[in-house]
């Protein structure tokens, strides 16, 4: 008889462990997954915005370089690359030749800066590389007869981590990755990489020397029967045809001076503001408007042109025929170069049609000592490197109508010298000189703007700072550039995708 | 005749059967405390993760889009932006071009046309709605770029020339050990609108 007789002895133990540990491997597994793909979207985000910095650097090295450019700084392109091409690249740039100047029409200029490098050794991307190109993306130029230029960068970083796109779509719609496919120029990369390219449209900023009435690096002085006043050639109810008025006149004659030392106004009448560096100001009871100090926006130095690209008509003196024509275009002027003094002897006439230009470089000294007349609607343009410019010994005719009639002559006064200005009659022009002492004399009547090293004025002569001069720039300079439209370029043309 | 007479048999001792359920008690409650601390931990850095990513998206998305607008206006806390017409319909970015009559720079191809996006709440969800336009970018459509949104602000500041918002996200891991409650992440952006200033 057989009590209690167990046969079967198998047990679960083992099969238990293995559920166990398998279901606890899965667990394990499924979060180091879902962590490694938060990590990958992390990385991934990381370096888009790395690949952005990378970008807005290379934005800054082509805003630097046109600035430097503007002014004057040596140096604006060391290390550009100048290609002659109006297509642009889609990929980082090469060959060209070396760029000494912003680029023209089909052209562009492009640098490829250091790399922006992290610390090495630690998790995720540590470069990021760049590089910008600069164009005019067939811009014409603008209202002040300047340039605009385009401006695009791109950076570059790469994503660490395998070619896995983000576990969020979002993510992924938001950022597009080059993982396996290039989708700015095609191809495949070799590893993953965040790439982001800008464009910027880089505006010129102008100063306006005339923007200021009559503005001065030193002294200002007053004596007689003088005054200083403005108008507005823009609007009739402020002048008559464009031109001064007595009956008219404004009370923005506003003076300024760097450096006031030896300035007195002896109470004569400024029908404006004075603005000061320096000594306090003697005789300021003929100023209307405010008194205020400092002042130190000095009127910037004055350079001869460089012409290169049309024919120069060069004479040695004034023109035998005691006529000259322009024939140019505000962009492309008639350049005229005169070696030596040009004096007026006789009656000289400057002729042209309407709204033609004309460039003069006189290496001597300007002046007239007869009539001196240019024709309606003919712009002139005068630079004098000898150091005087002198109308009071005749009469220069500038009979023009409407607005900003200053701006038909100006004179352009390189270096240090005089001027004199004044006698009986009345000119109507631009001076901006601002190395020269500017006299201005006898009971003629100054129009238009003046900057200059140092002003007297003496006698019964007046001085009517033209408004209207402000807010045209054409007579101004380029000061920098600024930012005049941002977008980023996430077009994906290879694919045919819309952003 | 012996009736319990058996096969000889190894076994485990009453002793040696509570010592080992004792231990293999011990060794469960362990494994089993650490499976809950794991969950909780990969729960806390999957709420982590999630909210960080929704965080940075929201910013990236709104920098983005105010950096190329062109204007900023903000009504019922909504925020629409105008940006021009960038691309064409193929996906290919029009070159720029230049308006001499307001001295600026287009770049819809003289077109001028522009278009909305606006960023809004709804519910728990901020919402990107582009549009409208049939051929870019996509129509008129709205997408929750992010979820779990509490509150949404968002005012212009420097005479509409900066944007700035202010985004709540409710908390997504919920298990506090500290007194009171936890409180939502909050992310705040100020953002120049660099295309402001009738460039267009």
């Amino acid at each position: 008889m057989k009590i209690n007789s167990v046969t079967s002895e198998r047990g679960s133990v083992l099969v238990t462990a293995l559920i166990t540990i398998t279901i606890l491997t899965l667990i394990c597994a499924t979060s180091l997954y879902v962590a490694s793909q938060n990590t990958n979207a992390g990385m991934q985000a990381a370096s888009w915005q790395q690949a952005l910095s990378g970008a807005e650097s290379a934005v800054d090295q082509a805003f630097n370089a046109l600035n430097m450019n503007a002014s004057g700084t040596s140096g604006a392109w060391t290390n550009w690359k100048r290609v002659d091409s109006s297509s642009l690249p889609t990929t980082k740039p090469s060959g060209g030749s070396t760029a000494v100047a912003p680029p023209t029409s089909n052209k562009y200029n492009y640098l490829i800066p250091s790399n922006i490098t992290f610390q090495q050794g630690v998790e995720g991307n540590n470069s990021v590389s760049s590089w910008v190109t600069i164009d005019t993306a067939g811009l014409p130029l603008d209202n002040n007869g300047n340039q605009w230029y385009r401006v695009r960068a791109t950076g570059s970083a790469g994503a660490p981590g395998p070619k896995r796109v983000s576990n969020q779509r979002l993510d992924d719609d938001l950022r597009k990755l080059s993982l396996i496919f290039d989708r700015k120029a095609g191809g495949t990369v070799s590893s993953p990489v965040a790439s982001r390219t800008i464009e910027v449209i880089a505006a010129s900023q102008t100063k306006n020397v005339l923007a200021y009435g009559f503005v001065l690096r030193n002294s200002i002085y007053m004596n007689g029967n003088t005054l200083i006043d403005s108008f507005d050639s823009r609007y009739s109810a402020t002048s008559t045809n464009g031109q001064y008025d007595s009956t008219k006149f404004l009370s923005h004659g506003n003076v300024a001076t760097v450096n006031s030392t030896g300035s007195n106004l002896n109470n004569e009448p400024i029908k404006g503001s004075l603005a000061y560096s320096g000594p306090v100001v003697k005789g300021t009871g003929g100023v209307t408007g405010t008194i205020s100090t400092p002042f130190n926006a000095s009127p910037p130095d004055t350079s001869d042109p460089s012409w290169t690209a049309l024919p120069v008509n060069t004479y040695t003196g004034a023109p035998g025929s005691n006529s000259l024509i322009a024939t140019g275009t505000r962009a492309n002027p008639t350049q005229v170069k005169i070696n030596g003094d040009f004096i007026t002897n006789a009656t000289f006439t400057i002729l042209g049609a309407a709204n033609s230009y004309i460039e003069i470089w006189v290496s001597g000294k300007f002046q007239t000592k007869s009539t001196l007349t240019q024709s309606n609607g003919v712009y002139v343009k005068w630079y004098v490197d000898g150091g005087s410019i002198t109308t009071d010994g005749g009469t220069y005719i500038n009979n023009q109508t409407g607005t900003a009639t200053a701006l038909y002559t100006t004179f352009i006064g390189v270096g240090a010298g005089t001027a004199s200005i004044g006698g009986n009659s009345n000119l109507i022009a631009v001076l901006n000189a601002p190395g020269y002492d500017v006299t201005v004399k006898g009971t003629g009547d100054f129009s238009g703007s003046i900057a200059a090293n140092s002003l007297s004025m003496v006698g019964s002569g007046s001085i009517h700072y033209d408004e209207a001069l402000a807010a045209n720039g054409i007579n101004s300079s380029i000061a920098n550039y600024s930012i005049a439209s941002w977008f980023e370029d996430n077009s994906d043309p290879t694919r045919g995708q819309t952003f | 005749m012996n009736l319990f007479r058996q096969k000889a048999r190894a076994g485990f001792t009453l002793v040696e059967l509570m010592t080992s359920i004792g231990c293999g008690s011990l060794i469960l409650a362990a494994l089993m405390a650490g499976s809950v601390a794991l969950q909780r931990s990969f729960a806390a850095v999957e709420g982590y993760s999630t909210t960080e990513g929704n965080q940075l998206r929201v910013l990236d998305y709104i920098a983005m889009d105010c950096r190329r607008a062109l204007s900023a206006t903000v009504a019922s806390n909504t925020l629409t932006l105008t940006v021009a017409g960038y691309y064409k319909p193929n996906g290919s970015a029009f070159a720029p071009t230049f308006n001499s009559a307001t001295n600026a720079v287009q770049y819809n191809g003289g077109t001028s046309t522009n278009y909305t996006i606006q960023y809004s709440q709804s519910g728990s969800n901020f919402v990107r709605t582009v549009g409208p336009s049939a051929s870019w970018p996509t129509g008129n459509t709205a997408t929750a770029i992010a979820t779990n949104v509490s509150s949404f602000t968002v005012s212009l500041q420097d005479l509409t020339s900066t944007v700035s918002c202010s985004i709540t996200f409710s908390p997504s891991f919920t298990n506090n050990p500290g007194a009171g409650p936890i409180a939502g992440t909050t992310v705040s952006s100020n953002t120049f609108l660099r295309n402001a200033g009738a460039r267009q």
